[in-house]
């Protein structure tokens, strides 16, 4: 193969950078699952990298199962080994606010999206433009077009 | 030219019922290629329509010669993705560009794919409606916001490090695209999603230039519930099984 860079976060893809992931389960998921697989270690291309690495909804579950054992130890501890009483009264709910987080950060991301979604109304007059003078242009040399 | 960048060209333009746009997209081609000195082709797959595609393709043959339109028409409607592979076979450049034949992709987009393309030595260049001066013209805000919903869902489920996976106007290398079009199944949006998340799996690099998408200009659009179903269901397969 032709093409020995790096496939994903190379200096020549600053698509990567591009990718505006969640603050949120979602982060986690996405930079542990990213890590596990060892993506970043530059699988020969070609060399069918698909066999070894993980599909999304694996790292998924990977991600989603690690941290939730994580909670789920510290929350649920017994009387004994709990955390203090404070980070315990924070830690609990803790699931429910990072989803309620990723929401917000998703309403809001497709809002300023929505909003910032360009109207491409000079393309639109351009081509017209160019249909009329390509029409013209077409005529001249003998084609026929239909009646539009 | 760069050692590797384009030195031919080969547009592939499936059409189905497209009488009334395919001599104006030709054209466009042709004035861009020529102003830009690339040397191209473009072949067309018509897909039997029945409303004489085939037969202003045959005039635009005799206008602008043989080695320049290359008609290679097929019986009936079997699709994009064969389409793709059936122009293919009778493409004689290094660099294929696939783009739709209704308008909506304009030419003169081509050669910053192809500046894009020797920028960084890109195995696929993307064009993109959601970066930069990229954007559309003719949706309303439902569409809108069902087709930045929709991406959005696709970055957080896939991340598949492109902003535009639904999007057709892309330059692929050719052996890239061959390559891909040997693992692809899916159909409609989902096919030119997939084509993307392969291309990371494979290793390829993806460069990505912001288009302007003008929605048809003669003929229908269509975006219904079934289109929508058919992206979920597509986006699920993907999300499983990449």
């Amino acid at each position: 193969m032709p093409h020995p860079a790096p496939p994903a976060g190379g200096a020549r893809c600053r698509l990567s950078s591009e990718l505006q992931l969640p603050s949120s389960p979602a982060r986690g998921a996405a930079v542990t699952a990213h890590l596990g697989t060892g993506r970043g270690a530059a699988p020969a291309p070609g060399a069918a990298p698909s066999q070894a690495a993980m599909t999304k909804l694996a790292q998924w579950l990977c991600a989603l199962a690690l941290l939730g054992s994580a909670w789920a130890a510290l929350a649920l501890a017994p009387p004994g080994l709990q955390p203090p009483a404070p980070l315990r009264r924070a830690l609990l709910p803790l699931p429910v606010y990072l989803l309620v987080a990723f929401g917000c950060y998703s309403l809001a991301t497709v809002g300023y999206r929505l909003a910032t979604f360009n109207d491409c109304e000079e393309a639109a007059a351009e081509l017209q433009e160019h249909i009329r003078a390509a029409r013209a242009d077409l005529r001249r040399r003998g084609l026929r077009l239909g009646d539009q | 030219m760069a050692a590797r960048g384009p030195g031919r060209v080969s547009v592939l333009l499936p059409t189905y019922n497209e009488r009334d746009n395919l001599p104006l997209v030709v054209w466009l081609l042709v004035r861009t290629f020529r102003h830009s000195g690339i040397d191209f082709e473009i072949i067309i797959i018509d897909d039997g329509s029945p409303d004489g595609t085939k037969e202003v393709a045959q005039q635009l043959e005799k206008i602008y010669g043989s080695d320049k339109i290359l008609l290679r028409p097929r019986a009936r409607k079997l699709g994009l993705g064969t389409a793709y592979i059936h122009g293919m076979k009778y493409a004689t450049g290094n660099f294929i560009v696939i783009m739709d034949a209704d308008l909506s992709h304009h030419p003169k987009f081509i050669p910053e794919f192809i500046r894009k393309q020797q920028e960084g030595n890109f195995d696929i260049v993307s064009g993109t409606r959601y970066k930069g001066n990229g954007g559309v013209y003719g949706w309303d805000l439902k569409r809108k916001l069902i087709s930045r919903g929709a991406n959005f869902l696709t970055q957080v489920l896939l991340r598949p490090g492109a902003s535009d996976l639904t999007g057709s106007f892309r330059l692929y290398r050719k052996e890239v695209l061959e390559k891909l079009m040997e693992k692809c199944v899916s159909k409609g949006y989902v096919f030119q999603m997939e084509m993307i998340v392969r291309a990371r799996q494979l290793g390829f690099t993806v460069g990505e230039v912001p288009i302007s998408f003008v929605d048809r200009v003669y003929g229908e659009s269509k975006l219904g519930g079934n289109e929508i179903v058919s992206f979920l269901k597509g986006l699920l397969t993907l999300f499983a099984t990449t």
